[in-house]
């Protein structure tokens, strides 16, 4: 399945390429909902109101960035608003300013949050020992230590590698 | 936010090997910069990867998404003693006719749930870490004993019983070999995930009950003058006597050091607390080793922070799980619900609102959560709405 062609759903409507994009995104989304808002149900309100609004204007998104550009965007855009609201509420003032975060940490929150998605999405569909590869060799570890750590060879690390790094750049989103 | 978007991408690349020589110039003009560098390293290091993998839990979405929510508002001060007592009295006798003629029924009147696959507690997924950092499932082998040979440890896995034995067989006791003494004892793991629990029998004889979402490091055999083993989360203690070897857990926080007796730890973070049923035991700081307190058997001693506060507590509150049973008195939604959701293994989303209000009841735990939400409701101080594996706690 192409991403190419998973676009193509979308902007058509189905619904599967819907579901795809919300499996995907929904998690990492109320994460970096929640580093704004500091609250899990409004986080999710957010998060599930920004897929609504992308549903409504599925047709008006011609490829994969731009889908994500716009939930992050909006997402980050919905959590400031909130803040924002709160604050003039007075309600929860005390609590809203020690959560004021500088536009560095923004940035790093999105990186951060993104790659992660990436990562755990892609290593979920991994078999088990090819993701301990993966995983370790991330982590900054050689073949030779991974083989000591996994008791296996180290031509078996090696092939465990390539198989793993083949099958994520297969990954869809 | 194209920004960084791009650069999350390129970072993603890099790591599997599909970057190409000019993305790669971009990212490390951008690794320059030595903020960058650092939450570049943090990405890679990230040790939620490696050690959900070791754990092999499933990776489920929604429970990264709860350990990434703010902590529970601390618990309000507690009534006095006696109080307690009456309240949980008077509490307690409904709620028993509410468990009799409403238990087993599912989707009563109190219960908005509809027609879901059932979720009861299961004992499959606990783990074995051995001292290599192999990962052995006891799972896999249900009913079967399963034995693993490892620095003269003989391990006797029987998963359908859900116990582990390290205690020698008596033809096997003979004594350790020479080169054995000298080397540290292998140490293993038992990692016992969400909705399991699972006993473990120590080489001197002390048994150990694990609670659901806890572990527990130990050695093969014990050498040395004392007996050591590491717990974090629930485990309940029946520390066979050996006045020569001192018997010491470590938490986070404490360590307690014991030479034959009952009671129950529960660690987490960085609070500790432990409670003793029978004999006694000494509480010492983790790091400085300084003394903390001596309990004698009915009181509980909590540590965390600076502080060591040691009361009087009903022991039979404190150790109802291991005999099956959840006992609530006067305790928070926040905390009841966090216990269900690792017996259960489910998540659940609960407004702060509700996080305080007190349930007292007695259930027992081996019922499915349908039951056991259905009991909860008839306090009428809470409602719940399931859907799938997530419970939504509602007024």
């Amino acid at each position: 399945m192409m991403k190419n062609q998973l676009i193509r759903a979308f902007q058509r409507g189905e619904e599967w390429a819907f579901r795809k994009v919300y499996e995907q995104f929904f998690s990492p989304l109320c994460i970096y909902a929640v580093k704004y808002v500091r609250d899990a149900s409004e986080a999710q309100d957010i998060v599930q109101d920004v897929f609504a609004a992308l549903w409504l204007q599925h047709d008006n998104f011609s490829n994969y960035y731009t889908i994500r550009s716009f939930l992050y965007i909006s997402v980050r855009n919905r959590s400031l608003n909130l803040l924002k609201k709160n604050l003039l509420a007075n309600e929860k003032m005390i609590h809203v300013q020690q959560n004021t975060l500088s536009e560095a940490q923004e940035s790093e929150m999105v990186i951060e949050t993104e790659v992660e998605r990436r990562l755990m999405a892609a290593i979920e569909s991994l078999p088990t020992e090819c993701r301990r590869v993966l995983v370790l060799s991330i982590e900054g570890k050689s073949y030779q230590e991974i083989g000591e750590l996994l008791h296996i060879a180290i031509n078996t690390v090696k092939n465990h590698r390539i198989r793993a790094v083949k099958k994520l750049r297969e990954m869809m989103l | 936010m194209t920004d960084e978007l791009m650069i999350s991408d390129l970072i993603y690349k890099e790591l599997i090997e599909e970057i190409t020589p000019e993305e790669s110039r971009v990212l490390k003009k951008w690794l320059e910069e030595p903020a960058n560098r650092a939450l570049y390293d943090r990405i890679r290091q990230k040790n939620g990867l490696g050690r959900r993998l070791y754990e092999y839990v499933d990776v489920d979405s929604l429970k990264d998404f709860r350990s990434t929510l703010p902590a529970p508002a601390p618990a309000a001060p507690r009534r006095s003693l006696r109080l307690r007592y009456a309240l949980y009295a008077a509490a307690l006798v409904p709620l028993l006719v509410a468990a009799i003629f409403f238990g087993a029924r599912i989707g009563g009147d109190g219960w908005t749930g509809v027609s879901h696959p059932e979720i009861v507690h299961n004992s499959e997924g606990a783990q074995l870490i051995l001292s290599s950092g192999q990962v052995v499932d006891l799972a896999a082998d249900e009913g079967r004993p399963v034995v693993l040979a490892e620095a003269n440890a003989v391990v006797d896995a029987r998963d359908g019983e859900r116990t582990l034995s390290y205690k020698k067989a008596e033809a096997a006791a003979a004594p350790v070999p020479e080169a054995a003494v000298t080397a540290a004892p292998a140490m293993h793991t038992l990692v016992v995930p969400r909705g399991v629990n699972y006993n473990v029998e120590l080489s001197d004889g002390t048994v150990v009950y694990l609670d659901a979402d806890s572990r527990l490091e130990y050695p093969v055999y014990f050498a040395g003058d004392s007996r050591e083993v590491t717990v974090s989360g629930r485990a309940y203690f029946d520390v066979a006597h050996d006045a020569e070897h001192p018997f010491i857990v470590r938490t986070a926080r404490a360590a307690i050091r014991v030479f034959g007796t009952e009671f129950c730890v529960s660690a987490s973070g960085s609070q500790s607390v432990t409670t003793l049923v029978k004999g006694s035991v000494g509480l010492f700081d983790a790091g400085s080793g300084e003394q903390l307190a001596m309990l004698t058997p009915g009181q509980q001693a909590v540590v965390s922070g600076d502080e060591c506060v040691v009361q009087q507590v009903e022991t039979l509150y404190q150790t109802a799980w291991k005999d099956g049973y959840f006992i609530f008195e006067s305790k928070s939604v926040g905390s009841i619900m966090e216990e269900l959701s690792a017996w259960y293994n489910i998540d659940y989303v609960l407004k702060d609102s509700l996080r305080d209000v007190n349930i007292t009841a007695r259930i027992k735990r081996y019922d499915n959560v349908e039951s056991v939400l259905d009991i909860l409701s008839k306090t009428r101080s809470v409602n719940f709405k399931r859907d799938g594996r997530v419970i939504t706690v509602i007024n």
